[in-house]
């Protein structure tokens, strides 16, 4: 079990722990440094009595940050750039019961999430929204883009594709629907995007259990046997299920080209595509790799959205009613999709 | 129309922008807000040559070139694109 996409690799440091094991699981993170990652991941389970300890893990910039952030249950993006740090960032999410935080350390070049429990309850909220943002910047510096997408491969018509909706907007789904028609899967949420030396794009995953809702698996009679009442996900009402678990091993890939985006809207009878202008896809790609509040886009990060705008085809895919019908459909017309919007 | 802009007037975007020409569509991002904006055809021949520090001048004389308008509705266009992009923070004038 390792955990290496686009060019970052972690392992877990230190003891065990409850919030270091779903951490281990999300992001299938190795214990074993000797073999595999070489960033440290620290994680830090602290109780009231131990605030101060805020102070000698995380640093002096960013404390005054964290304790004027109003309780709500939004993540902000914090940047070092300014205190000279240029490379170091940190999210942070503060509730009425704990501080969470997932800070980048650029110059020890290690990985530290920190939640401080005021109160002795359960986890009030994911602990991928406070780490996916600080892993969304650590690409950027790496020149590769992370979405909140799915992501597929289709062999036989060669056509790799993304597929973007807001969330619970129809994207696991839609993938789902092409998984089972032949189709490889990249990953169901979050996607990363690598400039090629060639011009192109290529495609790789985060890879995170797929979070299932219970209205997406009553589309598919085979998910439902995985669905498991004891470990679904309290904080979202979803099921964590593996791809591979359902679909087979050979279900999943890991790699492939980009060619065609969709962002897809569960409407209409049947299923139907619209090229979709560059400005108002731009939009949308901008909310679908902005992560945090006051996450904002640099120049660098915007030119590689452009590049990708330029480079490949972009469609709005209505789904249709009925996803078993949208997966063939996809299959059968993806090819076509190439060129039609040229 | 009165204008406050001159005809030799020239201008440039701010750094804190930055803006691509797509297959024929402009999009222009502030950096600070994450805000974008499009712009229609005159629009985005407009922000193309003003970028490339071309005056009003000579905007107005290319609108009515490659556009079926008048010069005063061309020079009353621009002005009210530019005064638009100097509120929002886009441009600054260079002289």
């Amino acid at each position: 079990m390792g955990y290496s996409v686009g060019g970052l690799s972690f392992y877990l440091e230190g003891k065990k722990s409850s919030v270091k094991y779903s951490i281990e699981v999300m992001f299938e993170l190795s214990w074993n440094p000797d073999i595999q990652g070489d960033i440290p991941f620290f994680v830090y389970d602290l109780k009231s009595h131990e605030t101060d300890q805020l102070e000698t893990i995380l640093p002096k910039w960013l404390i005054p940050d964290i304790h004027s952030q109003v309780p709500s249950k939004d993540v902000y993006l914090y940047y070092g750039d300014g205190h000279g740090f240029p490379d170091d960032v940190a999210s942070v999410a503060v509730d009425d019961f704990s501080i969470f935080c997932c800070y980048y350390c650029a110059l020890a070049r290690e990985l530290n999430y920190i939640l401080l429990r005021k109160e002795p309850q359960e986890v009030p909220l994911s602990v991928s929204s406070v780490i996916v943002p600080v892993l969304s910047e650590l690409f950027a510096q790496q020149s590769k883009q992370l979405f909140h997408a799915a992501s597929i491969y289709c062999p036989q018509q060669r056509v790799g594709m993304m597929i973007v909706a807001d969330s619970g907007g129809g994207k696991t789904t839609t993938a789902l629907s092409v998984l089972r028609k032949g189709a490889k899967m990249i990953c169901d949420d979050l996607t990363v995007v690598s400039d090629q030396a060639n011009g192109r794009f290529e495609l790789s995953g985060l890879p995170e259990l797929m979070n299932l809702t219970d209205e997406t698996i009553d589309h598919f009679p085979e998910l439902k046997k995985h669905r498991q009442a004891q470990i679904r996900n309290p904080y979202s009402d979803k099921y964590p299920i593996s791809a591979q678990a359902v679909y087979g091993k050979d279900s999943m890939i890991k790699i492939c080209g980009l060619d065609i985006i969709y962002f897809v809207s569960v409407t209409g009878k049947t299923p139907s595509v619209s090229p979709l202008g560059p400005s108002e896809a731009f939009g949308k790609l901008l909310k679908a790799k902005t992560f945090a509040k006051k996450q904002f886009p640099s120049k660098e990060k915007t030119a590689q959205l452009f590049s990708l705008l330029s480079s490949v085809q972009i469609y709005r895919l209505q789904t249709g009613d009925n996803p078993d019908v949208t997966g063939q459909w996809i299959i059968d017309n993806c090819k076509g999709h190439l060129s039609k919007n040229q | 129309m009165n204008s406050y802009h001159t005809e030799t007037d020239t201008f440039q975007s701010v750094d804190e922008v930055t803006w691509r020409d797509i297959k024929g569509e402009l999009v222009v991002l502030e950096l600070a807000s994450g805000e974008y904006y499009s712009f229609n055809e005159i629009g985005r021949l407009s922000w193309i040559s003003l970028t490339q520090g071309k005056s009003v001048k000579v905007i107005i004389d290319e609108i009515v070139n490659e556009y079926d308008v008048t010069h005063d509705q061309a020079k009353e266009d621009l002005d009210g694109f530019i005064t638009g992009l100097l509120e929002n923070n886009l441009i600054v004038r260079l002289k």
